[in-house]
């Protein structure tokens, strides 16, 4: 098992001159989407964690100053019983409309 | 809530390397298109799309997002002509110098024709908070949920 650990950079930093990142939340969060949809195409399983705050994960990791946690994701085999919560999805018209 | 047996198909070590290396090849194809065919496309591949985006993970399962898919002419018109006004002061007059010069590379401008051409419109909505029957209930990681929503995809 692997933890993949995504940080948000909140605005670019370069020799100690900071630069204007944009939609910096949207980017990220797309960028999560693809790596969760990718983790599931390789056979494998997530958890999309967000463990609150998230602050001491860039401390360990030893972040610039300009990155913020964002999510954090253990990934791998699922365990022989795993189980998962039986959800109720929302159906097409709970999500969606065509006009 | 009860759990549930997970429903899953291991993959060999092989077809796991293989299948991650495709899907990279996949998306890496994946760009950001402006210039649009009028062609249309089959509404049942929009709402698998969709659907498949309604799939993500949320803050306590809350799925704190709407899909407006629009077909209508005259609806997709109104919306360009909504986004012109929007886009129009934004680059004469809101849009720091710094923010246009970032843009400088990519030619955009204002006009937005694009939103006409395409066949199909996806407006994404969050939800801020729940709302049933006038109340509020809280939603969680909003933001994460539906940028995330977004970024779900259904390629092979």
């Amino acid at each position: 098992m692997d933890l993949i650990i995504v940080f948000k950079q909140v605005y670019d930093l370069n020799n100690g001159k900071k630069f204007k990142n944009y939609y910096v939340n949207e980017s990220v969060g797309i960028a999560c989407g693809l790596l969760i949809t990718a983790i599931h195409r390789a056979g494998l399983v997530s958890l999309t964690h967000t463990p609150s705050p998230m602050g001491f994960l860039e401390k360990i990791c030893e972040r610039p100053q300009n990155e913020r946690a964002f999510l954090l994701l253990p990934i791998g085999y699922p365990a022989k019983d795993a189980v998962v919560p039986d959800l109720k999805k929302k159906q097409y018209s709970e999500y969606a409309n065509i006009i | 809530m009860s759990d549930k047996k997970l429903q899953y198909t291991p993959l060999s070590e092989a077809d796991m390397a293989r299948a991650s290396e495709d899907f990279l090849t996949v998306m890496r194809l994946r760009r950001t298109v402006r210039d649009f065919s009028s062609r249309d496309i089959p509404i049942e591949v929009v709402k698998n799309i969709v659907s498949t985006a309604a799939s993500a993970p949320s803050g306590a399962n809350k799925e704190p997002w709407h899909f407006t898919i629009v077909k209508d002419a005259g609806v997709k018109r109104k919306i360009r002509m909504g986004a012109e006004i929007e886009e129009k002061a934004f680059y004469k007059q809101k849009a720091p110098d710094s923010w246009l010069s970032d843009l400088n590379k990519f030619g955009t401008d204002w006009h937005k024709e694009f939103l006409e051409e395409a066949p199909f419109l996806i407006i994404v909505f969050k939800q801020v908070y729940d709302l049933n029957n006038g109340k509020k209930f809280k939603n969680y990681y909003v933001n994460e949920s539906v940028g995330i929503a977004c970024g779900l995809d259904n390629s092979i």
